[in-house]
């Protein structure tokens, strides 16, 4: 008898929901996608509601309901965080206590309303917050052993775990526990240079390359005590977070000899210098920690998860490095994943199911395509209910034949097809597409379609068996976690880098694909393989035979703030927002000047936050 | 609640603040330590690092896992009657979940 098996994560940020059948991942998807609210963090209603619908089971069907985090053990933390600090923590008191004590304490609850059950255990389990986040990495990945990294911001108490599996069983053999954590240090630069913490990492990241990190020196000095396996202290006087609800404090802007920049004022080099910095240091934290966990365990395989798993130029680095022969990376490594790893972790430690294996090469995440997905018959009820001039091909191959036409011309895509994609990254299933050998589509995409910061990096999509012909890696990227450079073959001289005029720096021509190469050269590459997304395969596949090359610009399919698109309604609103040309609706293609304007519709932006 | 919650604050956190100060206790790890060779430690938690259940859904319940939790820490137990009761009076008043959480505070809690 197959146990279904409903994996929850909540109440932090990211909140989201997963059910497998046995092990076999049947479908996972984040709640933002479906309130509109980026990183939406309250319980996954409409999320659990879509899994239910996809496994085509009803909420009695199910076996059991993993929460992916222990709510008593993130209280014990809270309340000893509170006695440490005393009378200064009282500002934050209340609002933890509401949060923690009078929301996440009654998962239970949530559940029962959700499901009207809490499933035939007849009861909610809690799985460890890392330990959801180790099987999240190690179940789905083809490996029959691995050694597993987990560093996030914290979970109940831990912030980085090395662990080792085998076979169903995963072991955690040590920890660095809150308040030393190297997902808070990332976040405090965050916040110092002026994003927004939890979604400012990224940017942060993609900034480094423009700097220099002439303050490696000082936040090891000064900030973090890093030990030759890689473990690691943070000297706490610099920060406030214990007692506050800000990260840093004027010890730490003193260190750096000035206040935090205040969010969308202009970048200065010292930004740039900063995450040159704190990424710098960040790689060396993790291939310290890898290589120990290598000598440790033995073995030849490395999984990764929990949000710094996202941060794909220190992945990249991991992979250059070859300590380990062969790396998977959970795709929806923060908190979302963590919804996953609880269920996967359910089967093989409660029901004791044996971990699938597929064989090499072959993981279980289906190309990450868990969510929702649309028919013909519906994305035309659509269109057709609403007046939308399309037109209709019968197949595949002729739609991707006009569409080639279409991305060789210089017009943006926008592309919906098939399942949503679960994890942050677009993946060839709700993406913004462009011809990466076009001057000026970076700039086009980040500040006409994506209405985002110029400086920020555009990925490539490109079809995995010409990857190398582009980018000196020899492994399959799938999920766009891992960064390489351009070969050298196809760079172009470009002067230095060290001018304060930014937007000089990313002007510059630095390879036949200026769209998709970093100022270093590098490029946060999908491979994009035929057996797991053939439609996108597919499409590049006649792009290749229409112009030559088989890179397209891929990025998500949304504007600044907004959740990546979800449903038919939302991309044609995201097309008819911006300068998206043409709108891919399956075989439904859409075209810009066909389409009447939205009324009414002057304040959209004001739905969106900016991140 | 706003006074329950000061009240409660100020019944066990700051007397519990004063007891880690007297007895020169750390309930977080935040010193450097030079000559330690390494940071990583043993598992702080090991009987909660796999599955765990909560039973909590009555105040009996709720004190039996607070108090199993706490089992070794005893200055931590005498706040477990009064949690009991704030806890379910909080779960009252967030019975329709509209908490926005600050981005800034997540990973405190």
């Amino acid at each position: 008898m197959s146990k279904y098996i409903l994996g929850i994560s909540a109440f932090y940020h990211d909140a989201a929901a997963a059910i497998i059948k046995d092990n076999e991942i049947i479908a996972a998807a984040q709640e933002e996608r479906f309130t509109r609210k980026k990183h939406d963090p309250r319980f996954p209603f409409n999320a659990i509601n879509y899994c239910l619908a996809e496994a085509f089971i009803e909420s009695e069907d199910i076996d059991m309901v993993v929460f992916y985090d222990h709510p008593l053990l993130t209280f014990d933390r809270l309340i000893k965080n509170f006695a440490s600090a005393g009378q200064a923590g009282y500002s934050t008191f209340e609002k933890a206590m509401n949060s923690s004590v009078g929301i996440k304490w009654w998962v239970d609850d949530y559940v029962q309303r959700a499901l009207g059950s809490l499933g035939k255990e007849g009861k909610v389990f809690y799985c460890n917050h890392h330990m959801s986040h180790a099987a999240s990495a190690f179940y789905p990945s083809p490996f029959s052993d691995a050694a597993i990294v987990t560093i996030d911001g914290v979970g109940e108490w831990q912030t980085t775990t090395l662990g080792f599996g085998k076979g169903e069983n995963i072991e955690i053999l040590s920890e660095i526990n809150y308040p030393h954590s190297l997902g808070l240090l990332y976040s405090a630069f965050t916040y110092y240079c002026g994003f927004k913490i939890n979604s400012g990492e990224y940017k942060l990241m993609g900034l480094a390359p423009y700097g220099q990190p002439i303050y490696a020196d000082k936040i090891k000095d000064h900030l973090i005590d890093i030990k030759p396996d890689g473990s690691y202290r943070l000297d706490m006087s610099y920060f406030a977070y214990i007692e506050s609800n800000t990260t840093i404090n004027q010890k730490f802007e003193d260190l750096f000899g000035a206040p935090s920049r205040k969010p969308e004022s202009q970048i200065t080099k010292k930004e740039m210098d900063l995450a040159a910095s704190i990424q710098l240091v960040t790689e060396e934290v993790v291939l310290k920690l890898v290589a120990h966990l290598k000598a440790r365990t033995g073995s030849s395989n490395l999984c990764m998860a929990g949000g710094v798993a996202l941060n794909c130029v220190a992945n990249g680095k991991i992979l250059q490095s070859k300590i380990f022969e062969n790396i998977w990376i959970q795709p929806a490594a923060g908190d979302a994943g963590g919804s996953l790893g609880a269920a996967l972790f359910a089967a093989h430690h409660h029901y004791h199911l044996k971990k699938a294996n597929l064989g090499a090469n072959s993981d279980l995440q289906k190309g990450s395509y868990l969510g929702p997905s649309y028919s013909s018959s519906e994305i035309q009820a659509f269109l057709d209910r609403h007046k939308y001039k399309y037109k209709k091909f019968d197949t595949v191959a002729e739609r991707n034949d006009s569409l080639a036409k279409d991305l060789g011309s210089g017009k943006i895509l926008g592309y919906f097809d098939g399942r949503m994609e679960f994890g942050p990254r677009s993946l060839g299933a709700r993406s913004i597409i462009g011809d990466a050998r076009s001057k000026n589509m970076q700039s086009q995409m980040n500040l006409k379609i994506k209405f985002r910061e110029s400086f920020r990096p555009f990925a490539p999509a490109v079809l995995a068996e010409d990857v190398a012909d582009y980018f000196e890696i020899n492994t399959e990227s799938p999920y766009m976690l891992l960064v390489a450079p351009i070969v050298k073959s196809r760079r172009l001289a470009v002067e230095g880098n060290n001018s304060e005029d930014m937007i000089s720096i990313i002007n510059q021509e630095r390879s036949d694909v200026p769209a998709i190469t970093h100022v270093d050269f590098s490029a946060r590459i999908q491979t994009v393989h035929e057996q797991t997304n053939p439609e996108f395969y597919g499409l590049i596949s006649a792009f290749k035979a229409h112009t030559g090359s088989s890179v397209l610009v891929n990025t998500s399919f949304n504007v600044r703030g907004e959740p990546i698109v979800c449903s038919p309604k939302d991309a044609y609103l995201c097309f008819m927002r911006t300068d998206i040309d043409v709108l891919v609706l399956g075989n439904f293609i859409l075209y810009k000047g066909d389409q009447t304007p939205l009324e009414k519709d002057g304040d959209w932006q004001s739905e969106y936050e900016l991140d | 609640m706003k006074d329950f919650m000061q009240t409660f604050f100020e019944a066990h956190v700051l007397p519990l603040y004063d007891h880690i100060k007297e007895q020169k206790v750390r309930l977080l790890e935040t010193q450097l330590d030079p000559a330690a060779e390494s940071y990583f430690g043993p598992l702080k938690h090991p009987a909660y690092q796999n599955l765990s259940n909560i039973a909590f859904h009555s105040p009996e319940e709720l004190e039996a896992d607070l108090r199993n939790l706490w089992k070794d820490e005893p200055s931590l137990l005498s706040m477990v009657p009064d949690l009991v009761v704030l806890a379910f009076k909080l779960k009252e008043e967030n019975k329709e979940q509209t908490a926005e959480l600050s981005p800034f505070v997540y990973t405190m809690f």
